[in-house]
């Protein structure tokens, strides 16, 4: 018979070598994403920044290339969607429910249309969108969190079907008001918002990132730190407080962690979706519920796809780009209707 | 030395005391007169027809149902307890729980244990000692999704018990201040008869250390077995309490359940049994019946 000590040390040992597993292939796609590109297709790309652009034959421009565009856009990538993963993994146990995520019941869509709202006015009042644009996109979905978490809560538990009816409505409210406002934005403003709704990392350059970057390693350090807590709040609200943890106040402090990463990444890179649901759920189905093991994951796991999916958007149409929305949702959706029929076949997750 | 009946005499303050206890569910007033107190060392049943409020009452004890009155937990306000302190003198078993998220079984004891400071090897060895004292050690791998409802409820049982370490000796058991309490919900509706008796005998374990536990029960012979007071409710009143020979008399439990009860000596033990007088009258009916409709139609239809 086993002891509970060995079978703790073996769900640690079984996740620390997924970890590394996937830590592995974020590091071969950090490459294939530095090297591989329409402005240059070499793996080497990946490694000459450092040397003289003669050493390898590469042009000045090509460098330039991986170090102003490719390298920022690989930590946004990476950042985002350990932050998406880690944001979807919190909205679903704050809503004790695993097909809660934020751009599912509307929190990004909220985050959009602050930041959309920001883009087609602020130039009226004179004012540049990009200095309010994270804090704008913050406060919406702050605000889309709480109102969805008021509408949907039934004593601490969500159905599903409130959640999802709930982030319908809010969706398409959100979708009308940035029709509204596109109505009133100027030809600039408005490729900016179509590039919003559909997410892209083009717009990641460093000061853009520079900006956003405190919030979302505050959303991801805040959440982390939590996660003990959160873990138990998985157990039911009542629970959790018998337990000893005061729930009201975690509930709020994971409100406005998930507000602050969902709104600084609506603003640097708009609407992505798909990967706060599937990663989180893929994450479970491996390592089972335990934060401890499963969040770790789920935020690898999510930095694996945004990174896959961002260099998809860059070479599948080259020159031109696709939106980064598009691809996850393209691998996220057939993902996630399978993840459903699995879990209704009593597997676990 | 003290005794045995002054350690826990009544003279003392109470573990968790109640008065003029009114809770609403919206309009309809669930519970509407009830004060009692739990001493050191006592096990309370709760006892009532469905929908008398047990449930309620003993949500409301836990602090988790607002409610006007008094609950005082050792001598203070059960809502001024800061959550994490309370934690470790009381737990509490919710009859439904809801489990999304497939946890394995050792790691929900271990949730038991957040509270307290410990290393990984103490929190361990406790988690394997109440998963062995349910009869769960042998489902160590297994995710709570993969567990029977009764495995489930022992389950959740034990992390209470871990919670409080409820079988560690208790040291100071004479200061009140140390006394630890139990609220369950329905603990053995989902039992069979030998776990119904080793959850209670578990129970029994804990108050006899100087501890007490309140228990919303439906039979009302593990009631009588286990119990050291019965509170019953009737229609949100708590009409009755005593001990279990005080409270469960044909008389009050006739007119408590609208159904003739009879009550005898328990055979092998010192407490009142309860059965149902209608029973016998039952059988007679159904035969009867039987003979009306045909042995095969009424076999059929009770099927």
């Amino acid at each position: 018979m086993n002891s509970v000590a060995q079978v703790f040390a073996k769900q640690q040992q079984h996740s620390t070598v997924w970890q590394l597993t996937i830590v592995a292939f974020v590091l071969v796609l950090a490459v294939v994403a530095l090297g591989f590109g329409p402005a240059g297709w070499d793996w080497r790309l990946a490694f000459a920044w450092p040397f003289s652009p003669e050493t390898f034959g590469f042009s000045e421009l090509q460098l330039q290339v991986v170090t102003q565009i490719r390298f920022p856009r690989l930590c946004v990538a990476i950042v985002i969607g350990a932050v998406l993963a880690q944001s979807g993994t919190a909205t679903q146990s704050l809503c004790r429910n695993p097909l809660a995520e934020p751009s599912i019941i509307g929190i990004s869509a909220g985050a959009a249309v602050f930041a959309v709202a920001v883009i087609a006015f602020a130039p009226r009042f004179g004012y540049s969108p990009d200095l309010i644009l994270p804090y704008a996109a913050f406060a919406g979905a702050l605000l889309t969190t709480c109102l969805v978490y008021f509408l949907a809560n039934r004593n601490g538990d969500m159905q599903v079907i409130t959640l999802i009816l709930v982030g319908v409505a809010i969706n398409a409210l959100a979708m009308a008001l940035i029709g509204l406002f596109s109505f009133y934005a100027d030809d600039n403003a408005l490729r900016l918002i179509n590039y919003w709704t559909l997410g892209s990392l083009a717009g990641a350059t460093w000061p853009t990132i520079l900006q956003a970057l405190p919030l979302l390693l505050l959303s991801l350090a805040g959440l982390y730190w939590r996660q003990s807590q959160i873990n138990i709040l998985l157990l039911g609200e009542s629970e959790a407080k018998y337990l000893g943890i005061d729930t009201r106040k975690l509930k709020r402090e994971i409100i406005i962690w998930v507000a602050l990463g969902i709104g600084a990444a609506v603003a640097l890179s708009g609407m992505i979706g798909f990967v706060g649901l599937v990663m989180p759920h893929i994450a479970r189905l491996i390592v089972g519920p335990n934060l401890k093991q499963m969040l770790p994951l789920a935020m690898l796991l999510g930095a694996l796809m945004l990174l896959l999916a961002d260099w998809l958007a860059r070479v599948l149409v080259a020159p031109a780009e696709l939106p980064i929305g598009i691809i996850t949702a393209m691998i996220g959706a057939p993902l996630f209707v399978y993840l459903l029929l699995e879990q209704q076949r009593g597997r676990r997750g | 030395m003290v005794s045995q009946i002054d350690l826990y005499s009544h003279t003392q303050r109470p573990v968790l005391a109640f008065q003029n206890i009114q809770i609403f569910r919206g309009k309809n007033q669930v519970v509407r007169q009830a004060g009692g107190a739990v001493h050191q060392g006592e096990l309370v049943a709760l006892i009532g027809e469905n929908g008398a409020g047990k449930s309620t009452l003993l949500h409301a004890l836990a602090g988790q149902m607002s409610a006007s009155g008094n609950i005082e937990f050792l001598g203070q306000d059960i809502a001024s307890w800061p959550v994490d302190v309370l934690a470790t003198k009381r737990a509490v078993l919710n009859q439904h729980t809801s489990l999304p998220f497939a946890f394995t079984v050792p790691e929900l004891v271990a949730m038991g244990r957040y509270q307290i400071a410990e290393t990984n090897q103490q929190r361990d060895a406790k988690v394997e000692q109440y998963l062995a004292c349910v009869g769960l050690a042998g489902h160590m791998s297994r995710t709570v999704n993969q567990l029977s409802g009764g495995e489930l409820q022992r389950l959740q049982f034990a992390r209470c018990l871990a919670q409080l370490d409820a079988f560690e000796p208790n040291h100071q058991h004479r200061e009140d201040q140390s006394a630890k309490l139990m609220l369950l919900d329905e603990p053995t509706a989902a039992l069979d008869l030998r776990h119904q008796h080793s959850l209670l005998q578990a129970v029994k374990a804990f108050t006899e250390q100087g501890n007490s536990a309140v228990i919303a029960i439906h039979d009302l012979n593990l009631a009588a077995l286990y119990a050291d007071k019965i509170m019953l409710l009737k229609d949100g009143v708590l009409a009755h309490q005593g001990s279990p020979s005080s409270v469960l008399t044909a008389d009050i439990l006739t007119n408590t359940y609208q159904t003739p009860i009879n009550v005898m000596p328990y055979p092998n033990a010192d407490a009142p049994m309860v059965y149902s007088a209608v029973a016998q009258g039952a059988n007679q009916l159904w035969q009867i019946q039987s003979k009306n409709l045909g042995e095969q139609d009424a076999q059929t239809s009770i099927v």
